[in-house]
């Protein structure tokens, strides 16, 4: 393809917006003109922003707002960046456009998935284009759709390599620093957390010759997807007091840290290929086991292992810490073979063929008895939101309700249910929530 | 060889009722052991969960009988598994006994995250049994690269249940009889979302009224407790031809059904794999917690309101055999193979 290809990246959360920047290292010899759509949302921090925007043009409307801008149709694709439930309202709003030829679509998972894999498939399946982080997702793909009517869904493989670095400072020049990359529900229980906590304060105490910084996943002001009690400060505070000198918390951004330390451990963070990319040596926090609900199963193959409790000091650790395993880096999609200009390939050939296809084979049905979430009926799709309300998940409430009412545009009960959940007040809501209820089974 | 089969619930102890069975038809010894509280009122047929020794797992570790064992299935809660290894091998370090090999593994298909949380819980014994060459796929993926050993991973195929349907209840294909009955495998744990059990029954109950030539039979795939958990007013006004069907004997009328219908229950794969037309509901959306995944490439997930009458449920197609084959349904030698894995065990360890 010779023409510019003009892409849509719409995210909402700081951890999409950071997948759309990674997604766009695309080849220097094909032009993309790239527009971010950042979804306001209360929270997102400004340098999250200001790096979207250095990508092309940033855009930072409602999904609504999207939906009836005058350029939409001008995309050659776009990437929704959004969670299960918004992914599939995106794709059936798009679908109700007027468009002759509608722009493709794709999305992709956020970093390493750790869990729920098959459901976030499930809302993502019949998507134009599915990107991967690489064999390991693949396979998990094909297990699922082997021999059934999604089998020829397309997937490009993206990778894990997240960061274009120029320059990558040597060891020997890097500061005597570890960065603990923290994760806001890995582990999740206080005590977890407080040994966790423990563990670092203890290394630090027998490593005084290093300093170990803490980078909390959000500041106490951000929000996450993720529903936490706790922000690491305050584990800290509650579980030693007064901290060791050298054991700290540094807000700084992560490239930054990374850039500049020797080491960085985690338990289970996609930061752990960051780290590599910026020449930082990356161990992973094996103290809690192999264990699902930290996600630690799957960084349990990668060769850096370590439990840092039974580490003599950080000297040692330096010492004798190896590279990754490369079997497994390159299983997991941190390889040459996984990057995102195979999502520019794909796409071009997915324009290729698509032009050879009457508009009206764009848009195929859900072939009978493989039902996913992606086609819940009205109904569903109602009982959901109740589900949703039940647990005070709002925003899942809000995306559910809208996909109704692009089902039913004129059904009373859901455009109101929709109003009373869209209340920011929490009083009103409360009561619009209670006037408005009905059984929907 | 002498093995014991131990557990701790109803499912798994009939389980294990079935797979003692087959091993005893190879020539082995093999007993059952279990002392389940209740008995009655659970979906099986009350002698089959009367086990050989009527002991608990722990009432087991005590027991001279353990030190007879050449192999050990521990069909226990995967969270009571390391505790039960654990004291096995160090009342036989003590005794200064080699430990007869330990397997288990769910009784059930399971796959993505609830697999992966089920053989985590498990990689104390020495080998887990799990159905299909989907879980062998899916626990190697797990495992990718690990330096930690883990046990060696057999497919066993569909223990759990007969591999036939009761004598006079095997049908070849397109020969379902009339008058027509419609099974429901209502379980205890789904649908999850609120008011969706009720909702569930409304459907049935339209259902029933517009087809009075069928039977609609709700048959409970777990313990049924009085009131049901269920529904409230199960009993009142409702049409004659939708009937809450008698406790322990779901394998029965699951055999003599026309259409069997459920959430989730891991009893439809007895219906799919007997032949039976079979529909896995979608309504309540695709859930981790709701245990439906596993069926996604099954090809038998609908929407209810697909079917205005009863009648429509008799055109679906068939269950993708694919996935049935990779799901447990293409092993038919699991306790042979089992025997197998085990002598491999025993001869290693000599």
């Amino acid at each position: 393809m010779s023409r510019p290809i003009h892409l849509l990246l719409i995210g909402d959360s700081d951890s999409q917006l950071l997948a759309c920047e990674a997604l766009c290292r695309f080849p220097q010899d094909q032009e993309i003109k790239i527009t971010i759509n950042a979804i306001p949302k209360e929270g997102t921090p400004d340098n999250i922003l200001t790096r979207a925007a250095a990508l092309g043009r940033l855009w930072q409307f409602k999904i609504g707002q999207v939906f009836s801008h005058p350029e939409l149709k001008n995309f050659d694709a776009i990437g929704v960046f959004l969670t299960g439930s918004k992914i599939a309202e995106f794709r059936n709003a798009l679908n109700l456009l007027p468009y002759q030829k509608r722009p493709l679509l794709f999305c992709g998972f956020n970093g390493v998935v750790l869990e729920k894999f098959n459901e976030g498939l499930s809302w993502r399946l019949g998507y134009d284009l599915l990107c991967l982080n690489g064999p390991r997702d693949q396979e998990a793909l094909d297990r699922l759709i082997r021999k059934t009517p999604y089998e020829n869904q397309p997937i490009a493989l993206t990778g894990l390599k997240r960061n274009d670095v120029a320059t990558i400072t040597p060891q020997a020049e890097r500061p005597k620093e570890m960065v603990f990359t923290e994760q806001v529900v890995m582990p999740k229980s206080n005590s977890d957390r407080a040994r966790m906590v423990r563990i670092l304060a203890q290394l630090a105490q027998r490593s005084p010759n290093w300093n170990i910084l803490i980078k909390p996943r959000i500041a106490p002001n951000e929000t996450t997807f993720h529903a936490f009690t706790d922000h690491i400060r305050y584990t800290i505070d509650q579980t030693l007091g007064h901290a060791p000198t050298n054991l700290r918390i540094d807000y700084s951004p992560l490239p930054e840290l990374l850039q500049r330390a020797r080491i960085m451990a985690t338990v289970s963070s996609t930061a752990f290929f960051d780290a590599l990319d910026f020449g930082c040596r990356p161990v992973v926090m094996a103290d809690f086991g192999i264990n699902q609900s930290n996600g630690s199963h799957v960084f349990a193959g990668c060769g850096v292992w370590c439990r840092l409790e039974d580490i003599e000091d950080l000297d040692q650790l330096d010492q004798n810490l190896e590279a990754p395993s490369q079997t497994w880096l390159d299983w997991m999609g941190y390889s040459e073979a996984c990057r995102p200009a195979n999502l520019i390939s794909t796409l071009e050939a997915c324009l290729e063929r698509r032009q050879d296809t009457p508009a009206s084979e764009h848009q195929k049905p859900i072939p009978a008895g493989y039902l996913i979430n992606s086609s819940l009926s009205f109904t569903q799709l109602r009982r959901n939101a109740e589900a949703a309300i039940d647990e005070r998940n709002y925003e899942e409430a809000k995306s559910l309700l809208r996909l109704a009412t692009l089902l039913r545009p004129t059904h009373r009960n859901v455009a109101r249910r929709l109003r009373a959940v869209q209340c920011n007040n929490r009083p009103l809501r409360k009561l619009l929530l209670t006037v408005t209820y009905r059984d929907v089974g | 060889m002498t093995i014991y089969l131990v557990s701790s619930n109803a499912n798994s102890a009939f389980a294990c009722h079935l797979l003692a069975g087959e091993i005893r038809r190879r020539g082995e010894d093999c007993f059952t052991v279990s002392r389940l509280e209740q008995q009655r009122l659970t979906p099986y047929p009350a002698e089959t969960l009367v086990a050989d020794v009527p002991l608990t797992a722990n009432e087991f570790l005590n027991s001279p009988l353990i030190h007879q064992a050449n192999a050990l299935g521990v069909f226990i809660n995967a969270a009571d598994l390391e505790k039960f290894t654990t004291i096995y091998r160090q009342i036989c370090r003590q005794l200064d006994k080699q430990p007869a090999p330990i397997f288990s593994g769910p009784t059930f298909p399971l796959v993505g995250d609830a697999l992966v949380s089920d053989l985590m819980s498990r990689q104390c014994a020495d080998l887990l049994i799990v159905h299909g060459e989907r879980q062998v796929e899916e626990a190697a993926a797990m495992t990718f690269n690990w330096s930690n050993p883990f046990p060696k991973v057999m497919t066993g195929g569909l223990w759990f249940m007969p591999e036939r349907p009761a004598i006079g209840q095997l049908s070849g294909v397109k020969t379902v009889k009339t008058p027509h009955t419609l099974v429901v495998l209502a379980q205890n744990s789904a649908p999850i979302l609120k008011g969706a059990k009720l909702d569930l029954y409304r459907h049935l109950w339209t259902w029933a009224e517009r087809s009075p030539e069928w039977k609609i039979m709700i048959q409970m795939d777990h313990r049924r407790e009085e009131p049901s958990a269920w529904t409230k007013d199960e009993r009142e006004n409702k049409p004659e031809n939708l009937i809450f069907s008698s406790q322990e004997q779901l394998l029965e009328v699951i055999g003599r059904c026309s259409v069997c219908m459920t959430v989730s229950s891991p009893w439809i794969y007895s219906a799919m794999a007997w032949g039976r037309p079979s529909v896995i509901i979608g309504d309540y959306g695709i859930r981790s917690d709701q245990g439906n995944q596993a069926f996604i490439g099954s090809g038998s997930m609908h929407n209810l309101d697909h079917f205005k009458t009863l009648d429509d449920l008799l055109k679906i197609k068939r269950t993708n055999s694919y996935w049935l084959n990779s799901m447990g349904w293409g092993i038919h030698n699991g306790p042979q193979r089992l025997l197998d894995s085990l002598n491999h065990l025993q001869h290693a360890s000599s």
